[in-house]
């Protein structure tokens, strides 16, 4: 094992029974390495399955096939005994996309905080609980004052700050953000991912950042994983997958973007990938952007393509990448 | 002179509800000339959609009420004041004379009609055609959109059709009466990057094709740059900066829109930068502050900004900022952050490294 790595996916596979014979293959054959200290943004397209890695990767989900070595030990395969034994719930925490679905409502911010701390025997008793969620708050840009009260009391970006210092409650190592600034308004996502970024230099921690806007993976990540259908399509660093897309697939995402310069938006020329994502239910053989691809041939439609090394930290899966 | 289509003046719309007035529109004065997109941008509640459904009235009266304010529509014959009329005499101009697309293409269709039947009531409606006729101007619609096979599109039921696919039967709806106006409410917000681009490519064809108008609400400042040719930007129910599509990119005046361009992450900003974010959250339309509704979250804020509401400035022919700082007689001196070159000024902020 590399230097460093934190948490190392290998061929990890989340499928879906629909119906009796039909299996959505959620996730398929997805591997990647996120180093200690690092932010690995994974993007894609509704339905491509970046969710599902990262619920499978907190075992929120039951992985179905592959690897999850979690400081080497593979967490992938632990029963809930073992999951609760190494207080792997206390390593490993996640951050949600709907602040308002994420918080119980008849909970105080005070008791959702406190939740884990109590259930983990951390602190010796309530006050000194209570200590460390006023901690926490403050920690997260509100104040000690608001634990008393309850989620409907405060607005979209605030229930996220709840749900990020209820995430950093248990101390964790491994964050996973899964579409957590989706939800709130621009000024107010700003103050979200700058928070996660200064917390993430104090506390130590890693990150994975689960999100379908290219340009706030770009902001917030020092790795990036493409995802399309299912698998990976291409990753690296930030600035070899932004600076030098290789993959078809990512070339057409990148296209697509508008971008806030009128200027550049008068000379550029959108040539959008055409048709539809495809389904992941029962797919065939095959490179699974092969349908929508403008260079596929009879190769794409019938192997199916393995990431392979390009550049320096830059893995494509393509038959015909573009350099 | 351009053709002016619409001159709103002074709007004012509040909601009447059980725990008092919401003041939704605060005063909001546009226009809007044939064969142009206005953009209005800004974050949520701060009253753009409420603003676009008053013109075609389509909101619930009440609760919704229209305090003041009129709402000029002119075209060949017609010349009326939109914010006068009733709703049964609305009828006759909804989908001929405008027509609105949404973010969510799914609720805003009949789930129990088939797709194309729904385009077909529109033009039976306002169109002398026999039934006959109507299906095949609605399945000409539905190909014009760039839908494959649109016979067996038009009859298929909407939750057969992808989000995309959706969104292209509601443009194909909203072009069955040869509207010269078309309101699109975030039409692709709910959609994938990849789809977006093939809707927005889609939009400025039509627009380019029938010289039809649009106003298009977003809020992300990409698509309005790929869009627009001016831009209203919104705050707390009042247009606190209007001006084309370049003044407020490349020459912005009113500390919210320099708040709004810095705080979007861009494709092409230098991977060290940091964004710059704007402190607080919006005012409650419950009770509106006294002054300029920004002020509370300005960095620029003076004395007169928490007392008085700022009237517009006008910065350039057609560029207006409502904003203290413009004042002949304001002292302090503000430069605007803006950016070498050509670039958007939020690029500036490249030499603030973070960690």
């Amino acid at each position: 094992m590399a230097d460093g790595v934190l948490l190392d996916v290998q061929h990890l596979k989340k499928y879906f029974r629909i119906g009796r014979r039909q299996m959505l293959h959620a996730v398929d054959d997805v591997s990647f390495q996120i180093r200690a200290g690092e932010t690995l943004g994974l993007v894609g397209e509704s339905g491509c399955g970046k969710t599902t890695v990262g619920r499978t990767l907190a075992r929120l989900y039951e992985p179905d096939g592959g690897r999850i070595l979690f400081h080497g030990q593979d967490i992938g395969a632990w029963s809930r005994r073992d999951i609760k034994k190494n207080n792997l719930s206390s390593k490993i925490q996640m951050i949600f996309q709907d602040p308002y679905a994420s918080l119980n409502p008849y909970f105080t911010i005070g008791e959702i905080i406190a939740e884990g701390l109590e259930l983990h025997h951390i602190g010796e008793n309530r006050a000194e609980r209570n200590e460390m969620v006023c901690e926490l708050l403050e920690r997260v840009g509100l104040h000690r004052e608001h634990a008393n009260r309850f989620p409907h009391e405060f607005s979209g970006g605030q229930r996220q700050r709840v749900g990020i210092a209820r995430a950093l409650a248990l101390n964790p190592e491994f964050i996973i953000c899964d579409e957590a600034t989706s939800a709130l308004d621009v000024s107010v996502q700003a103050q979200v991912l700058n928070m996660l970024i200064d917390l993430k230099e104090s506390m130590g921690l890693t990150y994975l950042v689960v999100a379908h806007d290219l340009s706030l993976v770009r902001y917030i990540s020092d790795r990036v994983a493409v995802m399309y259908l299912g698998q990976l399509v291409e990753a690296g660093s930030v600035g070899e997958v932004y600076g030098r897309p290789m993959h078809p697939y990512t070339i057409g995402l990148l296209d697509a973007v508008p971008i806030a310069d009128p200027d550049y938006e008068a000379d550029h020329v959108s040539a959008p990938i055409q048709g539809d994502i495809g389904s992941p239910v029962n797919p065939g053989p095959g490179c699974r952007f092969a349908g929508r691809c403008p260079y596929a041939d009879e190769e794409c439609r019938q192997k199916t393509p393995e990431l392979a090394e390009m550049g320096e930290d830059h893995q494509v899966a393509c038959f015909h990448p573009v350099r | 002179m351009a053709d002016r289509l619409i001159t709103v003046k002074d709007l004012k719309v509040s909601f009447m509800t059980a725990s008092g007035e919401i003041q939704a529109v605060r005063g909001v004065d546009f226009h809007l000339d044939r064969g142009e997109t206005l953009a209005i941008v800004g974050e949520s509640g701060c009253g753009k959609s409420v603003t676009v459904q008053t013109l075609m009235r389509l909101l619930q009266e009440p609760p919704a009420v229209i305090k003041s304010g009129s709402i000029r529509y002119t075209n060949g014959d017609i010349d009326m004041d939109i914010a006068a009329r009733t709703d049964k005499q609305m009828r006759a101009y909804r989908g001929k004379e405008f027509s609105m697309i949404f973010q969510d293409a799914m609720t805003s269709l009949n789930p129990t009609t088939r797709v194309g039947r729904q385009i077909a009531e529109g033009i039976l409606r306002h169109q002398d055609m026999s039934a006959g006729e109507a299906k095949e101007r609605a399945v000409e619609l539905l190909a014009r959109t760039g839908l494959p096979a649109p016979e067996t599109v038009y009859k298929r039921y909407p939750h057969t059709l992808s989000g995309g696919q959706r969104q292209r039967v509601m443009i194909a709806m909203a072009l069955s009466c040869n509207p010269a106006v078309l309101f699109a409410d975030e039409p692709t917000t709910a959609l994938d990057v990849t789809i977006q681009a093939q809707i927005l490519n889609l939009m400025n064809d039509i627009k380019r094709q029938r010289n039809m108008s649009i106003i298009f609400i977003t809020h992300n400042l990409g698509v309005v740059a790929r869009m627009a040719d001016r831009v209203a930007v919104m705050y707390a129910g009042q247009i606190v900066e209007a001006g084309s599509l370049r003044d407020i990119f490349y020459g912005p005046r009113h500390p919210y829109t320099w708040g709004l361009l810095g705080s979007v992450p861009d494709l092409r900003m230098n991977l060290s930068a940091r964004l710059a974010s704007i402190p607080g959250t919006p005012p409650d339309l419950f009770s509106p502050p006294a002054g300029c509704p920004f002020a509370a979250r300005c960095a620029h804020c003076m004395k007169v900004c928490m007392e008085v509401v700022p009237g517009e400035y006008a910065v350039s022919e057609g560029h207006m900022a409502r904003c203290w700082l413009l004042d002949a007689e304001c002292e302090t001196e503000v430069i605007p952050p803006v950016g070498r070159d050509k670039t958007v000024f939020k690029t500036e902020r490249k030499e603030e490294v973070h960690g």
